[in-house]
């Protein structure tokens, strides 16, 4: 902070860092640029001119504020007769050939040059020359829409396809006034990440196919959330229409995690939470059918069946297992009610990892899932390690992450997988073993960092590989924490583990792994496994053929999606099924009893992403009908026991799992602020 | 599907090593398709993509915005008349409207026969002999009406001596012929 | 010129464009000095001293750009800006079809003063025979050891590679140069980092002129003192011109800076042709602002410094005559299609400025202007001047500007009488 450099801008004096971009420095103290193709994330380019200011001492005219970095003594006027002159001539430029279709416009309401249009008033009444004409719109790919007459060129959906995703399928056709964004021969623009162009767009040139006139802007209203479907926990704002519909998630920037993009599955996935299928009500089976019944009568038929077949068979009858996309809290209160009130130590989660640890493997194991290094921490990695993961497929906004670090940081990328990845391409280095021989590759590399300086220089590959990438830090080492396509996966824990210590006698070593869901981290930290953790699954124990369990909870584990027919019959014989569910899932369908709850969008609660950071969820719409939290269903259903839960909301359950989960507990409810926390910052997991 | 002849793609191949980034090679690589097959349809460009190792968007952006890369078919003699000052008083209004009533086919179009397409385009830099025009990218200046019956008649001797020959050698054998011929 | 021209000198000697005959002229002398006598400083002091300033068209000291190259830093690339695009230039173009090996030695020469092993020549695409002239002389160089490994022994390397564009005057303007040279599309490029600094594939570029380069042979052989006893103070050494209009004897002339315009017209041009009068003339391309037949106009001096203060430039001293028969709203229109047609479509003010442009000065010129045009042109021009990213969209207003200020007459009239008062404007016609 000794460089900062002081600058006046319409009058106000500033302290800045040196170098900042003078459309940066105007920003962050509340003076408000006009700006097209700039983009905090995307940089300067200097094309559209519309953010040109007047600098006291320029020499040849206004100079563009979002690619000139500010210099000591800088004397700046936004607003100056020059300044707006310069402005208003740009807009003009832009509204020649600019359709004013604004109140049909998918943007209407959000647009800057409708803004800017407003504030100086329509400028192109000179203009008597026919507007260029396109067709309009054009199909660009399965998910986008191109209205070729809204856009300014700016470039941003190029350079985003070009830059950040890579997929490069947007370029700029012709030149001159003819120049037009599209794809090569006209070929479908098919990406992961399609979404973001939508939302860099400034105008409503490129739409959602999906969402194109469905809404206007003006009548929603944002509120910010995680998206759910992965364990990244990208941070999102979801758009709701009159208080209860929602229509459709947008990116919300958090620079330590997704930088402000999102994944196509993220953004578009959202539909399921308005669906006209959701469960709204209590139902209970009568023979063939469900009857609606209200929340007191499910929980005394439940609590009594419960009872009666605890007493007859002990609490080892009943097991439960709970979705890792469940809040922290909802998870927190299943465990709670599953011990506590009914006193069984049979509770797991879904999905996990299908791991079967000996203790000396679950140790090496929790080492492996302390200490990990921040997702923002790639942007500093000399070499980032893909050791049989994939983060395209599990955690897709990781991939920009890492072409980030390897673009813009110079980080080497690694990869060692059996196969190509999308991420393939992108590698300085890519390795390959045979399927199921992850851990034999792990310990090759570990056998050459332990050969030492001499030993690695032997010639074979994994020497090769340790001296060239892995000789000196940081190292970002990425695992797949499912270990996918490996036969031993205990082994392949133990290496993994080995290796990494043998790395860290080296060089600074982080480890993300990539996780299942949402909340997968929080299901690890707050312990929702059998009692001797990851050495058995209780899904095996439920499902398996000696089962003793009769009675089940299963909240939001979809265990008969996709089953076979013995999974089917096992359930089927269970004397108790209760289900907490969003929708009549396979599984409800077999249930005795379904209870509706929540979703992650119509409640609050907190979600652990695989770097460990604690990110809050908002109560964004209604629940449908009597649907509830996970949380309340138990709370309220503990009430038909002795040792009922005494929560009333989620910042006491959140008080709870402080006081029990000992790595959570110096983070307040309330100081998880819209970046979430990251626990591993304040205390090092040592109970995990 | 690969239209490029293996000469070309060796050609093609020979520019790449000549720069520090094969991607340098772009604009004589198209160049090169170009001059084989009179334009650049899709394929050339994603051949072109493969050889240099480029996605075939990057070909078609780079294609799409010079001018001397044509994105739809032409003649086999691609005739362009500078149109811009001072050629445009010195007679290239004219030159063009001979041409025009002659072949009978407006700027921008090509002869029902497929033998010439007339363009008229920017400077040249060849002002101090105004009017001018290329021919397949080979300068013909100090034009008069007669001049151009005479390389018109040419080029139609010489496509009938060589019917049948790959559009490359009509081309360069016409060139040199006429240029000879001045 | 009453002393020996210095790049023209050899024209009339038959041959010159082969290697002996340029050998047998002193050619490849001040290579050899250079590279076997001279460190690479000693041969960016001799250009600096002499005063040599960029012949591309904004007159920047060359000496000084090279000096801007970082040391240490390499590779380092020496790029020659062939693209000579500019309407009526074509100067560059016979300094590479007469006597490529000058230019070639040129290249070899400030290459060494840069430390770059590995330099560009990047000619306009429609320079396809200038791509064969360059490559023959580098092939008949490389095998006499002119150019190439170890030439004169001295362990200096250079290999020169020449690159033909495709068709876009923006690939002239020496970011977008690099742009197109990369293999991308001919898009200015943000500055700072300048060229100098990170330039060709982020190494320290130098980007010159062909006349500015074939300039540095004779600079390196005779010494800069030599060469400041030509020209004025500020503007040293020669120029050539190319003049093209309704001329005699319409070419390029290399004149001594400083020589009246006048001396160009009437004794190098040989004057009017028969029966055509001059109306204006604009000074240094398209780009530079026109000049109306006026003595003072005429007797300019051809120097950087001259032209500016009577407020045009000399640009790449490509003079265009427009004759009294020419309607000027007619000269114009073609300038303003011509940037137009060339706008690279980067930035909005030239993209969507210059079609405008050109849309009303069409409308003007067909006779549908209205009688707020003039000023709406002018607004417009000073909405893209100093506005644009890159300096094409200050050139497309220089001679809208100009235009209306000397012949605000013919405009008004064009619209008054809605229709263009010149019979024809291809009447012209010699
Ligand atoms: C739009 C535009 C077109 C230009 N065209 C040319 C050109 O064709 N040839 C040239 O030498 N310089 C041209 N220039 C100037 C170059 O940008 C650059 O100044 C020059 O190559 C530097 O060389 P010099 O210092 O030797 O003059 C152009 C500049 C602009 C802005
Ligand atoms: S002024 Fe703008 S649009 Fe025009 S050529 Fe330069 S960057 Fe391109
Ligand atoms: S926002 Fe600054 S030039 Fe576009």
């Amino acid at each position: 902070m000794d460089d900062l450099v002081n600058i006046t801008v319409d009058g106000l004096k500033m302290q800045v860092p040196k170098g900042t971009l003078l459309w940066e420095a105007c920003q962050a103290h509340g003076i408000d640029i006009p700006i097209f193709c700039y983009h905090t994330k995307l940089g300067p380019v200097g094309a559209c001119r519309t953010c040109l200011v007047e600098v006291e001492g320029m020499t040849k005219g206004p100079i563009t504020a979002c690619s000139t970095p500010v210099t000591d003594g800088m004397v700046v006027r936004t607003r100056s007769p020059i300044a707006q002159k310069a402005q208003r001539g740009i807009l003009e430029f832009l509204l020649l050939n600019h359709p004013l279709d604004c109140p049909i416009c998918d943007r209407g309401g959000e647009c800057p040059l409708q803004d800017q249009t407003f504030a100086y008033g329509p400028g192109s009444s000179r203009y008597v020359e026919p507007k260029r004409h396109h067709v309009k719109p054009i199909v660009l790919g399965p998910t986008i829409a191109l209205d070729r007459e809204r856009c300014v060129l700016c470039w941003r959906c190029v350079r985003f396809t070009a830059e950040i995703a890579e997929d490069k399928s947007i370029v700029l056709l012709d030149r001159g006034d003819h120049t037009v964004v599209g794809t090569f021969q006209d070929e479908p623009y098919v990406s992961n990440f399609s979404g973001n162009v939508v939302e860099l767009c400034p105008v409503g040139a490129l739409t959602a196919r999906k969402q194109r006139f469905n809404f206007r802007p003006w009548e929603l209203q944002n509120r910010p959330s995680i998206c759910p479907h992965c364990a990244f926990g990208c941070n999102i704002n979801i758009s709701v229409r009159k208080n209860d519909e929602v229509i459709r998630f947008l990116s919300r920037d958090n620079p330590e995690v997704d930088d402000s993009w999102l994944c196509d599955r993220g953004r578009f996935d959202f539909e399921f939470i308005n669906s006209p299928q959701r469960l709204t009500a209590p139902l209970v089976r009568d023979g063939d059918a469900f009857l609606e019944v209200s929340w007191t009568e499910a929980f005394e038929l439940i609590s009594n069946r419960l009872r009666s077949i605890l007493d007859e068979s002990g609490a080892h009858a009943l097991a439960g297992i709970a979705a890792a996309r469940m809040t922290n809290e909802g998870l927190h209160v299943f465990k709670r009610f599953m011990r506590d009130v009914v006193g069984t130590g049979l509770v797991d989660h879904t999905p996990r990892p299908n791991l079967r640890l000996t203790p000396g493997q679950q140790q090496a194991f929790a080492r492996l899932g302390r200490n990990l290094m921040p997702i923002a921490g790639l942007d500093d990695a000399r070499t980032i390690l893909l050791l049989g993961a994939d983060p395209s497929e599990r955690e897709p906004v990781m991939e920009l992450r890492i072409r980030q670090a390897v673009n813009r940081h110079g980080a080497q990328l690694v990869i060692a997988n059996p196969e190509e990845i999308t991420l393939s391409p992108k590698a300085s280095h890519a390795a390959s073993y045979e399927t199921g021989g992850l851990a034999a590759f792990i310990r090759s590399l570990t056998s050459a960092l332990r050969r030492g300086p001499q030993g690695s220089n032997n010639d074979d590959s994994a020497s090769a590989l340790v001296r060239t990438y892995l000789a000196e830090g940081p190292i970002a080492v990425i695992y797949d924490a499912s270990f996918p396509g490996t036969l031993d996966k205990g082994d392949a824990v133990l290496a993994l583990d080995d290796f990494v210590e043998a790395l860290r006698a080296r060089a600074a070593v982080g480890t993300l792994p990539l996780l299942d869901a949402a909340n997968s981290m929080g299901a690890r930290d707050l312990d929702i496994l059998p009692p001797d953790g990851w050495s058995s699954s209780v899904i095996d124990a439920l499902l398996g053929p000696d089962s003793q369990v009769r009675a089940a909870i299963l909240a939001g584990a979809d265990l008969a999606a996709g089953a076979g027919e013995e999974t089917l019959r096992r359930l089927n014989q269970l004397d108790l099924l209760v289900v907490q569910e969003l929708f009549m899932t396979e599984t409800a369908r077999l249930a005795d009893v379904v209870l509706p709850a929540a979703s992650f969008a119509e409640q609050i609660g907190t979600f652990t992403n695989s770097e460990r950071r604690v990110q809050r969820l908002h109560e964004a719409v209604p629940a449908p009908g009597v649907a509830r939290a996970d949380w309340e269903i138990l709370v309220d259903l503990s009430q038909h026991f002795d040792n009922a839960l005494p929560y009333a909301g989620a910042r006491q359950i959140w008080d709870d799992i402080r006081r029990t989960v000992p790595a959570y507990a110096p983070v307040a409810f309330d100081s998880i602020g819209p970046r979430g926390v990251r626990i591993e910052e304040t205390q090092v997991l040592e109970s995990a | 599907m690969a239209v490029l002849t293996d000469d070309a793609r060796r050609r093609i191949g020979e520019y790449a090593a000549l720069y520090p980034a094969a991607r340098s090679a772009l604009l004589p690589a198209l160049h090169v398709a170009q001059n084989e097959l009179g334009w650049l349809p899709r394929d050339a460009m994603e051949e072109v993509a493969e050889l240099l190792g480029l996605d075939w968007d990057q070909v078609e952006e780079v294609a799409s915005f010079y001018t001397m890369y044509y994105k739809d078919p032409v003649g086999t003699y691609v005739l362009e008349v500078c149109k811009t000052v001072p050629c445009a008083y010195l007679g290239a209004d004219d030159i063009i409207d001979y041409v025009s009533a002659k072949l009978g086919i407006q700027p921008g179009e090509t002869t029902a026969d497929g033998m010439f397409t007339l363009f008229r385009v920017e400077c040249l830099a060849a002002c101090h002999r105004a009017p001018v025009m290329q021919v397949n990218h080979r300068y013909y200046q100090n034009l008069t009406p007669e001049r151009v019956d005479a390389l018109i008649e040419a080029a139609r001797q010489l496509q009938l001596q060589s019917a049948g020959a790959p559009g490359f050698a009509i081309r360069r054998t016409w060139s040199e012929s006429v240029e000879n011929a001045q | 010129m009453s002393k020996e021209p210095i790049l023209f000198k050899h024209l009339a000697v038959p041959d010159i464009n082969k290697l002996g005959v340029y050998v047998e002229n002193g050619g490849y002398e001040g290579l050899r000095k250079a590279v076997t006598d001279m460190k690479p400083e000693d041969v960016t002091k001799e250009v600096s001293d002499s005063g040599l300033r960029g012949r591309g068209g904004a007159g920047f000291p060359t000496g000084r750009k090279w000096s801007f190259i970082p040391k240490g830093v390499l590779p380092t690339y020496l790029v020659v800006n062939a693209d000579e695009s500019e309407p009526g230039a074509f100067k560059d173009r016979e300094l590479m079809e007469r006597n490529p090996h000058q230019l070639l030695e040129g290249v070899a020469l400030s290459a060494y003063a840069i430390g770059c092993r590995l330099a560009f020549i990047y000619v306009r695409g429609e320079f396809l025979y200038i791509q064969e002239i360059l490559d023959a002389a580098l092939a008949e160089a490389y095998a006499g050891g002119y150019l190439g490994k170890n030439i004169f022994g001295s362990g200096y390397d250079i290999e020169i590679v020449v690159h033909r564009g495709a068709g876009a005057y923006i690939c002239g303007e020496e970011s977008a140069l690099l742009d197109s040279l990369e293999g991308y599309r001919g898009f200015p490029r943000l500055r700072p980092p300048f060229p100098a600094v990170k330039g060709l594939y982020g190494q320290p570029t130098v980007i010159n002129n062909v006349e500015t380069l074939a300039n540095v042979p004779h600079i390196v052989r005779h010494g800069s003192a030599w060469f400041r006893s030509y020209g004025t103070e500020k503007s040293p050494g020669t120029k050539i011109c190319s003049i093209s209009g309704p001329v005699q004897k319409p070419g390029n002339y290399e004149l001594e800076m400083g020589t009246p315009f006048r001396v160009l017209l009437e004794e190098k041009a040989g004057g009017m042709l028969p029966g055509k009068t001059l109306k204006a003339y604009i000074p240094g391309g398209a780009s530079a602002p026109m000049l109306p037949n006026r003595p003072e106009f005429i007797d300019v001096p051809i120097t950087y410094e001259d032209y500016p203060a009577v407020g045009s430039t000399m640009g790449s001293a490509s003079f265009i005559l427009i004759p009294e028969d020419v309607c000027i709203i007619y000269a114009q229109l073609r300038i303003s299609e011509f940037f137009a047609h060339e706008s690279c479509g980067k930035c909005i003010p030239c993209r969507e400025g210059t079609p405008w442009l050109m849309k009303t000065v069409r409308r003007i010129e067909r006779g549908e202007g209205r009688e707020d045009d003039l000023p709406l042109l002018l607004d417009i021009c000073d909405n893209i001047l100093g506005r644009s990213f890159c300096a094409l969209g200050d050139f497309s207003t220089s001679n809208i500007v100009a235009s209306i200020k000397y012949f605000y007459d013919e405009y008004e009239e064009h619209i008054r009488r809605r229709a263009c008062p010149h019979i024809s404007a291809t009447a012209a016609v010699a």
